[in-house]
């Protein structure tokens, strides 16, 4: 993972890597990576960095909830409905005859469909006895359909500069610029913002939902505000993660967190820590790999300390159960031929 | 509207309460009305609507007809009131939470839930953490304040919730199956906590399913099939024969609509 292949240096001498040059002259894709890592590759490629860094905490705290309110597959079917608002935002933005491409209007249009997705799954798992495991899974592939449909409607416009919609659809940090970065970490942090704001209301609600009710929170409106905080981070993440892979960003962290904690503040901390590592590893590597886009190994990055949490999580860990089974096993043996005390009791 | 004196007194009355789920009825004009400092059983069959009744009633749902007044009020205006322990099945119990964080969320109040956490470093806090703690101390759970709900048991579970209606200090308990895997030591002894809440003045409300400890144990009951099959003193309501009416094969039916 530390080592980048030679073949991907070929291309750095010319590549737009976040603008400024990523690699020095005689050194080597390790320091490079290393240099890009503490904040020395450049005004740009440190802007890019943060904001990225910042989606991340922003994803792994949002998450959080999400994911405690059972509703982590929400942030994939926001994610992949906001295409067809992309490409249609695109779409619209071409026939008024704008040639350059409109980061914030392609956002609003994510926006849109993203927040229609997300009507679509709630109504549909209140009013129908269909799951909604269901309804998110319908919704999102025939979003995701349409949304290739439109996507493949925008190849017939001639002329503007559609370069930066495939981009959208895995993440790349390489074509962002500061102003596209700060959007990016404007959006993270006010989804960061009111999510701590929040902080109690959404654990009661994400709870104990009848409780929350018979206390007077407003459930409905809390369950919106949430739907709305995975919208930003999915929209803000479009450019770095890509649309594809943002709800994994959101759900990563959040479950490596779990495996951690066993109070939700705790777990929202940790859950930021890892999004905001995740994000740190992948965007730097990707900075020095310019043939390897900024999405995949964000995720990669997440995916991996899960992973490694999966494994040796006290408690939850996969390695700590094969222990305790291990050993109350071997105590039952010794039991069963011997005899000997029980577990629990005062010399076990 | 024009609520009748009893209407206007009892801690929760009904009145010709109907209630559908996708157009099947689930309740059937319900009336009736809670005696004051007593303990009333809500007993029926699967199905019969005990939990949609208190669902309804809190404005959880919303019903065909009628309405639910609390001391003559709706339920918005009443329910620092009044406590509420839903089923056992509606909850997380892998939530990482601790059963003290639990009891805390009863004892917050309005406004509490609006400041983030760190702005809630005063002495309302450190009370509301006080408070907490001494319900949990009430119900013999001092020592498992910090455990998460995970890791307790059934029994334990169920009274760390009760602890949190007791951290709301309300005049109104509506239990949902509050003795649901609760083993009869633990029932035995929440059942002694509750009776010295209702001499104390509060009012218990509670869907039960065991017909022996609904006579023994409540003062009043209503037996629900959908619609009201028998109110009153609880040995006299749960008859056998009123029993048999309402654990009939047909008896969900309602009968307005045979």
């Amino acid at each position: 993972m530390l080592d980048v292949p030679c073949w991907s240096l070929a291309p750095l001498a010319s590549a737009s890597i976040t603008g400024a040059t990523a690699v020095s002259v005689g050194e080597g894709p390790l320091e490079a990576w290393v240099r890009v890592l503490s904040f020395g590759g450049g005004y740009n490629t440190n802007v890019v960095l943060l904001g990225t860094i910042l989606l991340g905490i922003s994803a792994g705290a949002v998450g959080s909830f999400a994911m405690l309110k059972g509703r982590a597959l929400v942030a994939d079917a926001v994610s992949h409905a906001s295409l067809v608002g992309v490409a249609l935002a695109f779409l619209l933005h071409a026939a008024l005859g704008q040639q350059e491409r409109s980061m914030p209007l392609l956002m609003l249009g994510a926006a849109l469909s993203g927040a229609c997705a997300v009507v679509s799954i709630e109504w549909i798992a209140r009013n129908t006895r269909l799951s909604p495991e269901t309804a998110v899974a319908t919704v999102s592939s025939a979003s995701f359909g349409a949304g290739i449909v439109a996507l493949s409607a925008t190849r017939r416009v001639s002329g503007a500069d559609r370069a930066g919609l495939d981009e959208l659809i895995f993440g790349s940090t390489a074509s962002m610029t500061s102003a596209d970065a700060l959007l990016m970490a404007v959006l993270a942090t006010a989804a960061l913002g009111a999510t701590l704001a929040l902080y109690r209301v959404l654990t009661a609600v994400a709870f104990n939902e009848r409780f929350a009710r018979s206390k007077g929170l407003p459930v409905q409106l809390l369950d919106a505000i949430l739907a709305a905080l995975v919208g930003a981070v999915a929209m803000a993440g479009l450019q770095a993660v890509g649309m594809l892979l943002v709800a994994a960003l959101l759900v990563a962290p959040a479950a490596t967190a779990r495996l951690w904690t066993t109070r939700v503040a705790p777990m929202v901390l940790v859950a930021a820590a890892a999004g905001a590592s995740a994000a740190w590893m992948g965007a730097s590597l990707s900075a020095v790999t310019p043939s390897a886009p900024a999405g995949p190994l964000i995720i990669l990055s997440a995916a991996s300390t899960f992973l490694v949490s999966l494994l040796i999580a006290p408690q939850r860990g996969v390695l700590s159960g094969w222990l305790r089974h291990r050993r109350v096993a071997a105590a039952a043996r010794r039991v069963a031929a011997v005899g000997g005390p029980r577990p629990g009791g005062d010399d076990a | 509207m024009i609520l009748r004196s009893s209407e206007a007194r009892a801690p929760l009355a009904l009145r010709s309460l109907s209630v559908a789920y996708r157009g099947v009825p689930a309740l059937w004009d319900v009336s009736w009305e809670a005696r004051e400092g007593a303990m009333t059983a809500i007993v029926g069959p699967n199905g019969a609507g005990k939990s949609t009744l208190l669902n309804a009633a809190m404005g959880g749902l919303r019903p065909l007809a009628g309405e639910a007044f609390f001391w003559g009020q709706s339920f918005a205006d009443a329910r620092s009131r009044v406590a509420y322990v839903p089923q056992r099945e509606s909850v997380d119990w892998d939530f990482p939470v601790t059963a003290l964080e639990v009891v805390e969320m009863g004892a917050a109040r309005r406004l509490d839930w609006l400041l983030p956490a760190w702005v809630r470093r005063g002495a309302a806090d450190r009370g509301h953490r006080r408070e907490a703690r001494a319900c949990l101390e009430d119900l013999g759970l001092g020592a498992f304040a910090d455990r998460p709900i995970g890791q307790l048991s059934g029994g334990q579970q169920q009274r760390v919730f009760l602890a949190r209606a007791l951290a709301q200090r309300a005049d109104l308990l509506l239990l949902d199956e509050p003795f649901a895997g609760v083993d009869s030591e633990t029932e035995d002894a929440l059942f002694q906590r509750l009776r010295q809440l209702c001499t104390e003045g509060t009012t218990v409300v509670a869907v039960h399913h065991d017909l022996e400890t609904a006579r023994s144990r409540f003062d009043d009951a209503m037996l629900l099939a959908g619609s009201v099959v028998a109110t009153g003193p609880a040995t006299e309501a749960l008859s056998e024969d009123n029993v048999q009416r309402a654990f009939a094969p047909d008896s969900r039916a309602p009968r307005q609509l045979a």
